[in-house]
């Protein structure tokens, strides 16, 4: 073989990977311009090698082993299954959502108290002043206004003279109610007059004079006159004793004016 | 040798299915430094190489359940060796400062090396002929860099891990002719590149 054998075959030659018996191996083996070449293949080889050969490191296998272990009981401890896992995820939702509100709720009911009892200084300066407050917010901030108490059957502003109750409106079928008078002689006069006024009929009007100092009053009527009669009363000079504020279940309810009611009232004779 | 060696891979893959976990050491032992140095070979660093190795056996111990054992252990390991080391070498590649360094690191100890064989003048070689050589092999590691991935990966199983053209063939699921045709035509590319740049002192060029 004459021709030398194309870079491949000498290639393959090099890496013994050629059938040494062959024509192209016989050749290769005594061409010098094919050792040529082996032989820069060669310097190759050992550039390549004196590169990227290294010291395989002491410990490696232990190194690899340990830290597949760790990463592997790693891996088990946070594979959760997903039921589970969205159990979880939901629960913590949950929770966080009742202490949201929990906390929202309390900073709101902070912030009410806060303004609530919020001082004078802290206030913001609507005057334009430098930081003086007008007397009105002064006292509008410092003193807080006493809760208003509706006297039970007096009347209320928007109540019209019908008798007509256009707000509130509760009153139980039986009421007692404690007058002081100044004149007890002339008290079953004085009631004939404000019970006509207010619409009722004498014949459903009792009144007794225990002695000089007491009296008592029984009448059956209906709410609506018994709220216009005891208007009636206060604006003639009778100072309601009993009972000054209305209880939450006495509050009057519109609708309820025909409903009859047993009425009493006790005089006593008070001095000035 | 290469038979008892599959031999035994394949008992202590069944020892490993049938529960026993510590099988799994003794494969770690027998396939971890030929799988770091070829490692080390395509990345050229050595952090980067310990970290394919683990990533490796960590792949294998999680999939070695479903192994059907087609191929062997050692080829189906190092196949998943190769992988990695390919995907980090891309990854370093697109960072570009990693194998720059590794270039630069070798370079590096060639000078280092240089300058130890020049401090001993009575049994190194002339120092013209030791800066000659460092130089070819600069020029040869600069060739190489350059070279297509699939060549460069060839000839570091060849080179480096002594692997023959069939057992290439079956990592690179490529025939045999194939892995033949990539080495020649890698160390005709280094030849080349060696020539062009004029670095041609051991490395000839042919001679029509």
């Amino acid at each position: 073989m004459k021709q030398c054998p194309d870079n491949e075959i000498i290639s393959a030659y090099y890496d013994g990977e050629l059938d040494g018996e062959s024509p192209e191996a016989l050749h290769i083996s005594s061409c010098p311009e094919c050792a040529k070449i082996l032989e820069s293949y060669a310097d190759m080889d050992k550039a390549l090698k004196n590169k990227f050969t290294c010291e395989i490191p002491a410990n490696l296998t232990e190194k690899v082993k340990k830290t597949i272990r760790r990463r592997i009981n790693a891996e088990k401890r946070i594979s959760i299954p997903f039921p589970v896992l969205l159990l979880r995820i939901a629960a913590s939702l949950f929770i966080a959502s009742v202490i949201l509100f929990y906390v929202s709720s309390l900073v709101k009911d902070r912030e009410t108290e806060t303004a609530a009892s919020s001082k004078p200084e802290t206030r913001k300066n609507v005057s334009g002043g430098l930081g003086i407050i007008p007397f009105e917010d002064y006292v509008k901030a410092s003193f807080r206004a006493p809760p208003v108490s509706t006297p039970l059957l007096t009347a209320p502003d928007t109540a019209n003279r019908t008798g007509k109750i256009e707000k509130s409106a509760v009153l139980p079928d039986k009421v007692s109610q404690v007058w002081v008078t100044r004149n007890i002689e002339k008290l079953p006069s004085l009631i004939s007059t404000l019970a006509a006024k207010a619409g009722i009929s004498p014949a459903n009007t009792n009144i007794t004079i225990n002695d000089g100092n007491t009296a008592n009053l029984d009448m059956k009527l209906s709410k609506g006159q018994l709220f216009n009669f005891v208007r009636l009363c206060k604006n003639s000079g009778f100072e309601l004793l009993s009972p000054q504020a209305p209880q939450p279940e006495q509050k009057v309810q519109q609708g309820t004016e025909n409903e009859d009611v047993n009425y009493n009232a006790s005089f006593v004779l008070g001095h000035n | 040798m290469d038979a008892d060696n599959k031999k035994r891979d394949e008992e202590l893959v069944k020892e490993f299915k049938a529960g026993n976990k510590e099988a799994f050491d003794d494969l770690i032992g027998r396939h971890a430094p030929k799988l770091y140095q070829a490692s080390f070979g395509l990345l050229g660093n050595r952090q980067d190489a310990e970290e394919v190795v683990q990533d490796a056996f960590l792949r294998a111990y999680k999939g070695l359940e479903n192994f059907r054992g087609d191929a062997s252990f050692e080829t189906w390991v190092c196949r998943i060796a190769i992988n990695l080391s390919r995907n980090k070498y891309q990854w370093n590649k697109r960072r570009g400062a990693e194998l720059n360094l590794s270039i630069s690191e070798h370079r590096q100890s060639l000078e280092e090396n240089s300058n130890e064989d020049m401090a001993i003048p009575d049994k190194a070689p002339a120092p013209d002929s030791v800066l000659e050589k460092a130089e070819a092999e600069k020029g040869i590691m600069e060739a190489f860099e350059n070279l297509p991935e699939t060549l460069r990966e060839t000839m570091i199983l060849r080179h480096i891990n002594n692997m023959s053209y069939e057992k290439i063939a079956e990592l690179q699921e490529c025939k045999e002719g194939t892995v033949k045709s990539r080495i020649a035509r890698g160390r005709e590319i280094l030849r080349e590149y060696l020539i062009n740049a004029g670095t041609d002192i051991k490395i000839r060029p042919l001679e029509d």
